[in-house]
């Protein structure tokens, strides 16, 4: 049940961004707006924020489920992208990086295997740099609000655990990470906002972000990777 | 340029609220710390025309923010001594006396000369004082005020004669002083849990103001209770010697000490040979022990019980007693390394030298990367 609640109020605050950008231009004066929007700040980041679920597989070792049932995390994630190439209206080609953390924790097992007060915790701080491929022509060109996004880079994730106040161990994990992407943008269906929060602010276009992942550490490492969705929010600025 | 800066606020908060809103609650979860210990505000301790302020009760130097906290019943017994400094006002020093009434408006004179069945002021000492004092310092044996709990009003009078003035008092100084003399009931429902390095142990708040607990335990014990039937002394007032504790945890047998028992008054000066003490400064009614701070050894029980202490540090008696046992727990690490699991995989390391309860980075990430890009976006902001 605290699982289901963590992502019902990761979703609702997702959708609740979405739902807030809509009734703006009804209760904004859209008549003082100008009629064209000549003015375009430059792109440089983009950052992305996200959560999701996440249970590393450990390669099938049953220890994790054993220890931490269903728990799920989850893994909150925040990456930075800086704009290296732009096609306008047609895509970004992206390097930049990617930080996390996930946490999980449980009573600790007696040697009867019964469960004991003191608790043991297992977590991790992924770190990773990543490569992207931003496609937003059909955004930007057919008004179809989504924008697809190819990843890949190398990640480090920092793993530690413990048993009540007794660090048993800690240690990176290190291998390839990939996904894609796909984004749902805000600022088709509030381009008025959208020209707003970029005279104001500098910001581009925001999107709502649904990325599928995958991390596949490499042999000499505790497999702690797994595939993995996370939802959130994103913005170019 | 900015021609429409409310539409904007409005547009970037609904949406960037959700955001920020995500980020504070991963930075309170990650760094959240267990309460601070409670501190107290001082109060204003003059009223009138000359400062007073309360330096020591018993000669123990009172500091500025415990100003407030009572006079409890073990300086009240001790005969602990009030020492005030005056500051006493240009021209009103040559007066030659300083008297120490207590009760209600005292610096009126027709209320110093009449006593009523409600209304008594009670002149506590008499000064005399030098033409050239400016500031003075006066011990005031707290006797007349320890005989109940409550809180009382000392007036410091600049007077002309060491008689009760029946002159009003233009130059007088006041100090509402707090007397606690009543310990706080003692903890109910104490029980513990079985652990390595942490080792549980909960109880019930009494009624009332606490400022915090004492817990103390006792590792020679003997075995007691039986599997299936606690039997846990419910630390009941027993002014008479209280009784041995003796409970169960769980399945285990209990145990009994003959050194910790149910509702009798500790003497903490004094503590039995062999029962340690864990004091706590917070109201939280939960605490974990570990087996080497209290000098445990695997599968050995120990007894524990908890002292309540209110806000003037008055001790209750002792709860009831509960027992803990301390047993190798095995965690995450003990059952992946059982199934099959490598030790040294993924460069594993032994931990050395941290202990797991300190917290590491990530809050601080998200919150300066957020920081960032608050001021990245005020930047473009201000370049526009």
């Amino acid at each position: 049940m605290k699982q289901l609640a963590r992502w019902c109020s990761t979703l609702s605050l997702a959708l609740a961004a979405l739902a807030a950008a809509a009734p703006v231009h009804a209760q904004n004066d859209d008549q003082l707006l100008p009629a064209t929007h000549s003015f375009v700040s430059p792109e440089r980041v983009i950052f992305e924020f996200r959560g999701g679920p996440y249970r590393p597989n450990l390669d099938g070792n049953p220890s994790f489920h054993n220890q931490f049932g269903s728990d799920t995390g989850p893994l909150l994630d925040i990456e930075i992208d800086a704009i290296a190439y732009r096609l306008p209206k047609i895509l970004y080609l992206t390097i930049g990086g990617s930080a996390g953390r996930v946490a999980y924790s449980a009573h600790a097992f007696d040697n009867t295997g019964a469960r004991v007060s003191e608790k043991t915790a297992f977590s991790m701080i992924p770190l990773a740099a990543l490569g992207t491929l931003r496609f937003d022509a059909l955004a930007r060109r057919l008004a179809v609000p989504f924008i697809l996004t190819g990843k890949i880079g190398y990640e480090w994730a920092h793993w530690s655990t413990s048993t009540g106040t007794r660090d048993d161990a800690s240690g990176w994990s290190k291998g390839l990470v990939y996904g894609g992407e796909i984004a749902l943008d805000l600022d088709t269906f509030e381009p008025t906002s959208a020209r707003r929060m970029d005279d104001e602010w500098g910001i581009n276009h925001s999107f709502v972000v649904f990325e599928v992942f995958h991390f596949a550490p490499n042999g000499k490492s505790l497999p702690i990777g797994d595939t993995a969705w996370l939802l959130g929010l994103g913005f170019v600025i | 340029m900015f021609a429409y800066p409310q539409a904007m606020m409005r547009t970037l908060a609904r949406l960037l609220l959700p955001l920020f809103a995500v980020a504070a609650l991963v930075a309170a979860s990650v760094a959240a710390r267990p309460a601070a210990a409670q501190t107290t505000t001082p109060t204003t301790p003059m009223v009138g025309t000359i400062p007073v302020v309360l330096l020591s009760v018993g000669g123990a130097t009172y500091h500025l923010s415990t100003l407030s906290i009572p006079l409890n019943k073990a300086q009240c017994d001790a005969g602990a001594k009030l020492s005030f400094q005056l500051t006493l006002p240009a021209g009103g020093a040559n007066l030659g006396f300083i008297q120490v009434w207590q009760g209600n408006n005292c610096n009126a004179a027709n209320t110093r000369t009449t006593t009523t069945s409600t209304v008594t002021c009670q002149l506590l000492q008499t000064f005399v004082t030098s033409s050239t004092d400016t500031r003075v310092t006066y011990s005031v044996d707290p006797k007349a005020l320890c005989a109940s709990s409550a809180t009382w009003h000392l007036y410091f009078l600049d007077t002309a004669s060491d008689a009760a003035s029946t002159d009003e008092i233009a130059k007088f100084g006041q100090y509402d002083l707090k007397v606690d003399i009543d310990p706080p009931t003692p903890p109910t429902g104490v029980s513990g849990g079985k652990g390595e390095t942490q080792i549980p142990v909960n109880w019930t708040a009494p009624a009332g103001d606490i400022y915090g607990y004492t817990v103390l335990w006792d590792t020679n014990v003997t075995a007691g209770g039986s599997a299936g039937t606690p039997s846990i002394d419910a630390g009941a007032a027993s002014d008479d010697g209280g009784t041995a504790a003796a409970s169960t945890i769980g399945d285990d047998p209990g145990c009994v000490s003959s050194k910790l028992r149910g509702g009798v008054a500790i003497d903490f000066n004094h503590l039995p040979a062999g029962v340690g003490r864990l004091d706590i400064k917070e109201k939280s009614t939960t605490t974990s022990l570990s087996a080497d701070e209290i000098g445990a050894s695997l599968n050995s029980t120990v007894a524990v019980a908890v002292v309540a202490l209110d806000l003037a540090y008055n001790p209750s008696k002792l709860s009831n007693v509960s027992c803990v046992r301390v047993v190798h727990t095995l965690g995450f690490w003990d059952t992946y390394k059982a199934n099959g699991g490598s030790a040294d995989q993924g460069c594993a390391v032994s931990a050395v030298g941290h202990h797991a309860g300190e917290r590491s980075t990530p809050a601080s990430a998200f919150t300066i990367v957020a920081a960032l890009l608050g001021v990245s976006l005020r930047a473009r902001r201000k370049r526009s």
